[in-house]
């Protein structure tokens, strides 16, 4: 279990959090799926801030009223 | 007021504003708490050791890749009977966070399968299912991405879906049909018997919830930016003819 720094910390997070031998199972799944849920909040802000941008500038050339 | 109304993108565009920071907070909530009970408060199951952890984030992200899908089939039947462009651009909204949760239910599937079955993917009805409406997904994303004319888009979309609900039903009961393979029956069930156990079974329905609540949240900021990507383009369109 030495040596590899993965193995140490899974080791390491199977201690503290109780576990076990499937640390790396445990661990791994919260990270995907934590970092697969940011990522698509992330995204899902952007896209919404830039298309905001886009038509409050489009809406001030045209003189048009807001939109939502 | 008629449910009708809020097919009308001022009107959907006014509620949502006001309902969106609800179901953001409730959400956040349910999340934090339910995968922090899971995680933290509960014990080791006696067969499958702190894997069962990993049931607070899969349950709850399969059953939502499919109720995903069948909330973009009643919005594309919406749409391709009734023309009503919100119910469209909703389910257009709503398919990459299907895809989302369905890539979830694949990865903590696989991760949750090495240590229990011995193997990280095996072609069992169930898994074989899911990893077909993954791929529904993509096609369904690439459709609206590949046609200009955003009614065309949604009608050919439409019809994908229709055809695409039949692996979204399969994904849920194959295991009833087929009755093999390593996937195990479901976790949730009326009958008590067949339910997972009590100290697992709340805070698994925390996290239910606080997925549905970031499905519903994401669903209405996503709609709304389709909305406005829509003017956005319908502005455009006219500024080019001048």
């Amino acid at each position: 279990m030495t040596g590899n720094p993965m193995n140490v910390f899974l080791a390491y997070a199977g201690d503290v959090f109780g576990l076990g031998k499937y640390a790396g199972a445990v661990l791994g799944s919260y990270a995907v799926s934590i970092a697969l849920i940011v990522i698509l909040v992330g995204w899902s802000l952007w896209r919404s801030a830039k298309v905001r941008r886009a038509l409050a500038e489009v809406e001030a050339r045209a003189g048009g009223r807001k939109h939502g | 007021m008629s449910f009708w109304e809020y097919a009308n993108p001022q009107k959907f565009m006014q509620l949502s504003r006001r309902v969106l920071p609800v179901v953001t907070v409730a959400s956040v909530l349910c999340l934090v708490t339910g995968l922090a009970w899971g995680f933290f408060g509960t014990p080791d199951d006696y067969k499958q050791g702190s894997t069962v952890k990993i049931i607070y984030l899969h349950v709850p992200a399969a059953m939502m890749a499919i109720n995903a899908w069948v909330m973009m089939l009643v919005a594309s039947l919406v749409w391709l009977i009734r023309r009503h462009h919100v119910s469209a651009l909703a389910a257009k909204a709503a398919a990459p966070i299907g895809l989302t949760f369905t890539l979830i239910a694949l990865a903590t599937g696989a991760l949750w399968g090495q240590p229990m079955w011995g193997t990280w993917w095996a072609w069992d009805p169930r898994l074989t299912s899911f990893l077909i409406l993954a791929l529904f997904y993509l096609g369904y994303i690439a459709l609206w991405q590949a046609v200009d004319n955003p009614d065309t888009a949604a009608d050919l979309t439409g019809v994908l879906c229709i055809v695409g609900s039949v692996f979204a039903l399969l994904s849920r009961y194959a295991v009833n049909f087929w009755n093999q393979g390593l996937h195990q029956g479901a976790s949730l069930s009326l009958d008590k018997k067949e339910n997972v156990a009590d100290v697992f079974w709340f805070p698994l329905l925390v996290c239910i919830a606080g997925f549905v609540l970031l499905f519903l949240c994401l669903v209405l900021l996503r709609t709304r930016t389709e909305i406005r990507a829509r003017r956005l383009g319908a502005l455009l369109a006219r500024e080019r003819m001048g």
